[in-house]
């Protein structure tokens, strides 16, 4: 007797609905050295979680000296045409017609009702080409937004592979290999020869930290791995997977679509959606000018000032310790980000259970030695040096630790921005 | 509190008299909100700008802002070096980050309705 579905899934069912990740064009090179065989599937492809079993030694290769990671699976779409730069400023919050040549913008864009769809970087090319990068696949909503714009919209997420060089050492390991100042201010854009493959590279990344995303054509992409790892030798550089990516991008206080917010396409419920201004993005929200995606509603959600605001925790770290005390225990600090959510209530009457918003993501940063959240809190209760209480669950109890709202980034170098 | 030498605007521009010329800035405020300053576009010396009129922009990591005259009048002197290298202007902006310098016809006049230093902080109390 045959069973469907016993040996396999399903013709037109499993493989289609939840595809094997795919490797990516760098996995000749990561899959040996990743020791650990810690995987996961990032937007449909095979990544690295951390090489080694613990991500620690990675986390303060990038903070320390410098790291390698692998960024194919951002989504990228190639904008061109006499209406790329009218396009983009209809889709983003921010307006694009103003990004120079040679610019980076880190961008948020809606729905038309201003909730928030994902955020990403776009970039100007030079002409009327640009780049958008992204969390989630955005094609088929960049494509039905175009329909009035003289626009070419094209999907090369597969065709350009990605590296971030992160770190502050990143600066000499790309000075080494081009042999000159790489010249880029932050959030800058340029084309360079790295090791004989014509490359992209952008001050740009995920770390809050100095450091560089390089651009490269799929079928060069292990040829520039090899020579970025050959330069770093000098420089302590290390391959990092994503693990030791959620530490940094904590410190960093970058939000993460699908952990910390969700793009209205995903939610059921309009409680689940967000708001630029609710993530606290009130920057990237350029409203006067001219009509852009979402413009309407956020112009009243700032005039009514947003429900909502996104802020950085720092957990009572003598509290806690405190609290474990009392089962006989030592405190229990995750050895990795978290990202489930936990419930943050109010000061004033912590038995009551007042809740006031929830921490989304959260980890220990070794570097700063502080327990650090990120946190979605109503407007009122968001202010830097509000006490607030945070729930952790010690041998299946839920119990209150205080903590206190502090502005983000908690990590914030120097070396970032000069 | 900011120095009381010069008037300042509801944009973040302030602007000194000294004789007949008017030296323009913007403030340090405006520095802290947009934070690293990557760009800087300023006319060239010998144009007229009316006040309110755009004379330029400056471009930051989060935003690409113009900058608007204070007054009106005909700009004699530019700090050009900004334009290639913008530290001066991100650490000194009330001082060595000055951008232009203006001859105005009647300084008497020159800076009436622009906001004295206390009302300007209350408008930064209000905008922060």
């Amino acid at each position: 007797m045959h069973l469907p579905g016993a040996l396999g899934p399903l013709p037109g069912h499993g493989y289609k609905e939840a595809p094997m990740p795919v490797p990516s064009p760098f996995h000749e090179r990561t899959a040996p050295l990743c020791s650990s065989g810690l995987w996961k599937d990032w937007a449909g492809w095979l990544a690295v979680r951390s090489f080694d079993d613990h991500p620690e030694p990675e986390y303060f290769a990038v903070r320390t000296a410098c790291g390698l990671l692998d960024v194919t699976p951002l989504f990228k779409y190639r904008v061109r045409g006499p209406g790329a730069a009218a396009f983009l400023a209809w889709v983003m919050t921010r307006d694009i017609r103003r990004l120079r040549p040679g610019r980076v913008a880190y961008c948020t864009w809606t729905d038309r009702h201003g909730k928030m769809l994902d955020d990403g970087t776009v970039m100007h090319l030079g002409g009327d080409q640009y780049r958008v990068t992204a969390a989630d696949p955005a094609f088929a909503w960049l494509a039905r937004s175009a329909r009035r714009f003289p626009v070419e919209i094209e999907d090369e997420t597969e065709a350009l592979a990605a590296l971030a060089l992160q770190g502050p050492r990143s600066r000499e390991v790309l000075e080494h290999l081009l042999q000159e100042d790489p010249g880029l201010r932050f959030f800058g854009h340029r084309r360079a020869v790295l090791g004989g493959v014509e490359v992209e590279i952008t001050r740009t990344g995920y770390t809050g930290d100095l450091g560089y995303e390089i651009w490269i054509p799929r079928e060069r992409a292990l040829e520039v791995w090899d020579r970025i790892v050959e330069a770093g030798r000098l420089h302590a550089l290390k391959p990092f997977g994503l693990d030791a990516l959620d530490v940094l991008r904590v410190e960093a206080g970058f939000v993460m679509n699908g952990v910390d917010y969700w793009s209205a396409e995903h939610c059921l419920i309009e409680r689940q959606k967000s708001t630029p201004f609710e993530l606290s993005l009130d920057w990237t929200v350029q409203l006067d000018r001219e009509p852009f995606q979402g413009q309407a509603a956020l112009r009243a959600e700032k005039e009514r000032g947003p429900r909502l605001r996104f802020v950085g925790l720092d957990i009572d770290w003598e509290a806690l310790e405190a609290l474990y005390d009392e089962y006989g225990l030592p405190a229990a600090l995750p050895g990795r980000a978290w990202r489930d959510p936990r419930p943050v209530y109010g000061a004033r009457r912590p038995g009551r259970r007042n809740q006031v918003g929830r921490a989304t993501s959260g980890a220990w940063s070794p570097i700063l030695k502080r327990n650090l959240a990120l946190a979605t809190l109503e407007a009122a209760h968001a202010r830097p040096g509000t006490r607030l209480w945070f729930e952790v669950t010690v041998e299946y109890e839920r119990r209150l630790v205080p903590c206190t709202v502090v502005e983000t980034p908690f990590f914030d170098p120097e070396r970032k921005r000069t | 509190m900011r120095p009381d030498d010069r008037s300042y605007t509801e944009s973040h521009e302030w602007a000194r008299l000294d004789g007949d010329l008017v030296t323009v800035g913007i403030t340090d405020f405006a520095v802290q909100q947009l934070g690293e300053i990557v760009f800087l576009d300023l006319p060239a010396a010998g144009t007229t700008v009316q006040k309110g009129e755009s004379f330029g922009e400056v471009e930051s990591v989060k935003a690409v802002s113009d900058l608007y005259a204070p007054v009106a009048g005909e700009i004699v002197e530019v700090n050009a070096p900004l334009t290639e290298d913008q530290t001066a202007l991100q650490e000194d902006p009330l001082g060595a980050g000055w951008l232009l310098k203006l001859r105005v016809a009647d300084p008497a006049t020159a800076l009436e309705g622009l906001l004295d230093a206390a009302a300007y902080e209350r408008h930064v109390a209000e905008a922060s």
